[in-house]
């Protein structure tokens, strides 16, 4: 659940949000999948340690203050294998990426100049080998590894200067003076990505937009503590002022109050943690993805409808659209419909649960090439799930509904069976007694003597022949299970305290992951024997071992009280905690 | 798949044998192999012998793909000397193998970024080439560093 960091949400029902919206993060490149194992977790695990944020706002602006040499070293330079360095090391710090391209022609004009002590033997380093360990360093390793020799030096300031893409994590306490003197040394950068642990305000803003004169992707991640004091008008000015931008994406947006963003260029922008805006321009007329996650205070008071009467009037490339808010409401998706976006694939619209079946129809007419749909959340039923049948049978590869409380086997049952071309079904707290409906199971005593009142037991029963990735997580009322998906790799049964084991049947040969925290004690046997069963002997010992600790490790969106934690060494496993 | 064998030859004259099959994972092999097909011993003049048997010997290793990262780790974490993993890391980019040159010299990297400038000008055996007065300068330019 690493979507739960950067996005701080409710603990209710907003698991499914905050899924969501790392199912939306992973639409970057037009593909879905690879976001939830893919780049955006980079960002999220490196800093999963919420450092205690002291009071960082006090010394912000000295640049030469001292404080920074509690600056930890230990950042990385990220080779090749960005995804493992940054899960294998917690503490880091700041992160560097080099592109290959950039080192290989960097390389070769090196080598000659930076052989020194090359006859020595053994302790010699050769100016290319250099050049290679070196841009593995953290940034602060860097800066000290210049000191070493003048060799040394020269390598550390063609490999700052090559620098195309800095991940940078800004401690606390710490002042635009740092974040300043290393972007200094990078005036390539083109992608830059912070991650503030101290408070982000209008001179870092100015600093970055200073600094870097060919910046394209502007990333900034909140941590615990850190605020976010950017305005609405600042962040305006600087949208428009970086001309090169296409990518902007940023968290803890609380303080914007309202903004004009103008861009010819802008194509992603990713809003989140937006709350009670009193206006939200988007004069970007090439902007192809937006991602707005609202605050889930019912406070909140954005004009939703305004602003999607705005979007579609200014932003008429929209692809992908990702809105997480309370006040989605059928008017929002009406306005929606209005705006005939014509290249519109992807719609994710969830919390509204004022939107219904009615807004499916609405949708449906408006856009009938959609791939992906998220609805989770809303209270659209049975009904709704047959239109989207009905409508989108030869496009729609990916559906969402979790927390939907009117859906109901039969509806998940007919979806999979109209949709051929589904892919990733997500059908989460849909079949369950509506006591855990809320996905807040802290009360479990409570819980089990009201909910066996009404409990009635669904089976579901599923063929398909393309369905990678099924959750059914806490479909507590489900009892029994019959898969055959010849293609499934995933299956999320966290949860389903109900299955049977003797009543879950699957004939899934591609299954390598299954999620089954808080299962009757047999399921997971029954899972692997199952799965032994039909598959070849090699790759049946290494999906038993996956789903094993998948299943003790993955965390589920909800804690239950008898869930294992045993994060140590997991993130090998951060790849499997989807739902 | 040919079973043919390959000689290499190191910088202090040695021959090692390896099948063709499992030495073109280096892209330099692979190259001179499907130029002149190789037929006589590849001499590598700057990869001694101790390092080639290293090279040779992951070359050789039979893992399965999805276990390779692991392997190719802990391969290099038990040569933890850095003047070998630079031999390594050398031999490994001149040979374009590129698992390997990554994680040797990521290895250095890991090893030598918690050095002090004395460590990492004692274990690279570096002389410090600056004057005072340059030590200052820099100390100056990254004064928010220290």
């Amino acid at each position: 659940m690493h979507g739960h960091q950067p996005h701080p949400v409710t603990p209710g029902g907003a698991t499914a949000i905050s899924d969501a919206f790392l199912a939306k993060r992973g639409k970057r490149r037009g593909s879905y999948n690879c976001g939830r194992c893919g780049q955006p977790k980079k960002g999220h695990v490196c800093h999963l340690p919420p450092p205690s944020v002291a009071d960082s706002s006090s010394a912000a602006v000295t640049p030469t203050d001292s404080s920074t040499s509690s600056v930890p070293p230990s950042p990385v330079v990220r080779p090749y294998s960005n995804l493992r360095r940054a899960l294998s090391f917690d503490d880091v710090v700041v992160d560097e990426l080099l592109p290959e391209s950039d080192d290989d022609g960097e390389e070769e004009y090196l080598s000659p100049e930076v052989e020194f002590d090359d006859g020595s033997g053994g302790g010699g380093l050769p100016g290319s080998c250099l050049w290679e360990v070196l841009r593995r360093l953290p940034p602060p390793a860097l800066l000290s590894a210049a000191k070493v020799c003048k060799g040394w030096r020269d390598v550390t300031k063609r490999l700052w200067r090559a620098a195309e893409e800095l991940r940078l994590k800004v401690p606390a306490r710490s002042q635009v003076g740092f974040v300043g003197s290393v972007l200094q040394k990078c005036p390539a950068l083109v992608r830059l990505s912070l991650t503030m642990e101290s408070d982000m305000d209008s001179t870092m803003l100015a600093c970055i937009a200073f600094a870097c004169p060919n910046l394209e992707s502007l990333e900034i991640f909140t941590c615990e503590g850190s605020f976010n004091r950017i305005t609405g008008d600042e962040l305006g000015r600087f949208v428009a002022d970086k001309r090169c931008l296409t990518t902007l994406k940023m968290e803890g947006c609380s303080n914007l109050g309202g903004f004009v963003l103008c861009s010819n260029t802008l194509s992603t922008l990713w809003l989140s943690d937006l709350h009670s805006l009193s206006k939200m321009v988007f004069s970007c007329p090439n902007l192809n993805e937006i991602s707005l996650d609202f605050s889930r205070q019912e406070s909140d008071s954005t004009d939703l409808t305004a602003m999607m009467d705005g979007l579609g009037r200014s932003c008429p490339r929209l692809k992908n659209i990702h809105i997480a808010s309370l006040r989605l409401s059928h008017s929002v998706v009406l306005s929606l419909a209005a705006a005939n976006l014509r290249g519109l694939r992807m719609l994710s619209l969830v919390l509204g649960s004022e939107i219904t079946d009615a807004s499916v129809v609405a949708i449906s007419k408006s856009y009938s090439n959609l791939e992906l749909l998220d609805l989770s959340g809303s209270s659209i039923s049975d009904s709704g799930i047959g239109m989207i049948c009905n409508v989108f049978p030869e496009t729609l590869t990916r559906l969402l509904v979790a927390l939907c409380p009117n859906i109901t086997s039969s509806g998940i049952q007919f979806a999979t069976a109209q949709l051929p071309l589904l892919e990733l079904m997500d059908c989460g707290m849909t079949i369950c007694e509506s006591e855990t409906r809320e996905g807040n199971v802290d009360s479990e005593p409570q819980r089990s003597p009201n909910s066996k009142l009404h409990l009635t037991y669904q089976k579901l029963f599923i063929k398909h022949a393309r369905l990678k990735k099924l959750s059914l997580w806490g479909c507590s009322s489900l009892d029994s299970l019959y898969l055959s998906c010849p293609n499934l790799n995933d299956l999320n049964l966290n949860s389903c305290k109900n299955l049977l084991p003797e009543k879950l049947v699957l004939q899934c040969s591609k299954l390598e992951s299954v999620h089954a925290i808080g299962c009757q004690d047999g399921l997971i046997q029954s899972v692997e024997t199952q799965v032994s069963y039909e598959s070849a002997p090699i790759e049946d010992r290494y999906s038993c071992k996956r789903m094993a600790d998948g299943s003790k490790r993955v965390g589920i969106p909800f804690s239950f009280s008898h869930q294992v934690s045993d994060n140590a060494n997991s993130s090998e496993f951060l790849d499997y905690s989807m739902e | 798949m040919s079973k043919k064998t390959l000689t290499l030859m190191s910088k202090d004259k040695q021959l090692f044998n390896i099948e063709e099959h499992l030495a073109v994972q280096s892209v330099t092999i692979r190259n001179m192999v499907k130029e002149d097909g190789a037929s006589s011993v590849i001499p590598l003049p700057r990869v001694d012998s101790e390092t080639l048997a290293l090279v040779i010997e992951y070359l050789n290793r039979q893992q399965a793909p999805e276990e390779d990262e692991d392997y190719v780790k802990k391969f290099v974490d038990e040569r933890g000397e850095i003047p070998t993993l630079l031999e390594l890391a050398q031999a490994a980019l001149d040979l374009d193998i590129k698992k390997l040159m990554d994680a040797a010299c990521m290895k250095v990297a890991d090893l030598i970024k918690d050095f002090t400038l004395e460590e990492v000008r004692e274990a690279l055996r570096i002389e410090n080439d600056r004057t005072p007065e340059e030590e200052k300068a820099i100390r100056d330019e990254f004064q928010w560093a220290f």
